[in-house]
């Protein structure tokens, strides 16, 4: 079974979506949880696919909006399968126009965790 | 770019663990309303959800359930991330077969708690009671489902007794029952199991 972390920075996205974009964080959390039934139902994270997550670079994969009805911003919620320690973290969320330095953002975050060990 | 928001800082971990999403959410103290836009979200994928789960325990992977019923990894892979109203019987009938399961479908209103308890009481009465007629076959037959019927009411009682401890006041159980005309002594499912006044 998959262990979920996330970081404070998500905790900041949170709270933000909570008061603005509430729909679309119970979109992307919506698809948090299918994303962990894969997860959980799969021998590596890679095994799997579904039309609501994005493969991005260092192994991050950002959960979109999909399903949770019409009219919401693209929303993105990215977080990084931990393949041995079998924690998923939950690094950030952002929008499509923050997409490029989000990854960037998460990018580095797997690369301080990869030398941190 | 959004202005309204702070610049991203790489800030430490948290340092919680959850071993689900649900408790996730509730152990970072998302509000209340956004988890409950979740939950109805989740009644949307319950049914793909409930495939998604008989394909890990029949062990296969997207790709193996493709390949056992003809389709692509990618055909898979949408069905698993569609929701509730579009997927069809074929795909049921498909999953079934391929997982050795089998999925019981209900279209309409669901039912609520009462309707359901007593839809699943006639169900059981009905296989009770054909379990009964294959016991007259033979004496084998007989003890073995005298021996079920032994360890199926103990379990009935010992769910309803758990269930009712759960109750605010759960000391004490009302059982009300009415024998109708010349029907065998035995409990008449249509009467009711419940006093109205909780219904």
């Amino acid at each position: 079974m998959w262990q979920i972390e996330a970081t404070q920075q998500w905790d900041k996205d949170r709270k933000w979506y909570e008061k603005k974009r509430p729909a679309e964080l119970a979109a992307v959390l919506h698809n948090l949880k299918r994303y962990v039934l894969q997860l959980n139902s799969a021998p590596n994270a890679k095994a799997f696919t579904a039309g609501y997550m994005h493969h991005e670079p260092h192994g991050i994969v950002a959960l979109d909006q999909k399903g949770g009805g019409g009219n919401l911003q693209e929303t993105r919620l990215y977080v990084y399968p931990h393949e041995e320690r079998k924690v998923l973290f939950i690094i950030t969320i952002g929008n499509k126009d923050e997409q490029p330095s989000d990854i960037q953002f998460c990018s580095e975050f797997v690369e301080s965790f990869a030398s941190n060990g | 770019m959004n202005t309204e928001r702070e610049k991203k800082a790489h800030l430490p971990l948290t340092g919680r663990r959850y071993n689900s999403v649900d408790e996730f959410l509730a152990g970072e103290c998302v509000s209340a309303d956004v988890r409950s836009a979740v939950s109805t979200l989740d009644k949307e994928t319950a049914v793909v959800e409930t495939l998604i789960r008989a394909r890990r325990d029949a062990g296969l992977t997207q790709q193996q359930m493709a390949d056992k019923i003809g389709k692509t990894q990618g055909a898979i892979s949408k069905l698993e991330s569609s929701s509730d109203p579009e997927i069809t019987l074929e795909e049921l009938a498909a999953y079934a077969k391929a997982t050795g399961q089998n999925f019981g479908v209900m279209i309409g209103k669901p039912m609520n708690h009462i309707e359901s308890v007593k839809y699943h009481a006639f169900g059981i009465k009905e296989h009770l009671s054909k379990l009964a007629k294959e016991a007259h076959r033979n004496e084998e037959v007989e003890q073995a489902v005298q021996a079920f019927f032994g360890e199926a009411f103990f379990n009935i009682l010992t769910i309803l007794s758990k269930c009712h401890d759960e109750m605010p006041n759960g000391s004490t159980i009302q059982v009300r029952m009415r024998k109708v005309g010349n029907a065998s002594p035995t409990p008449q499912l249509r009467e009711p199991i419940i006093p109205a006044e909780s219904r």
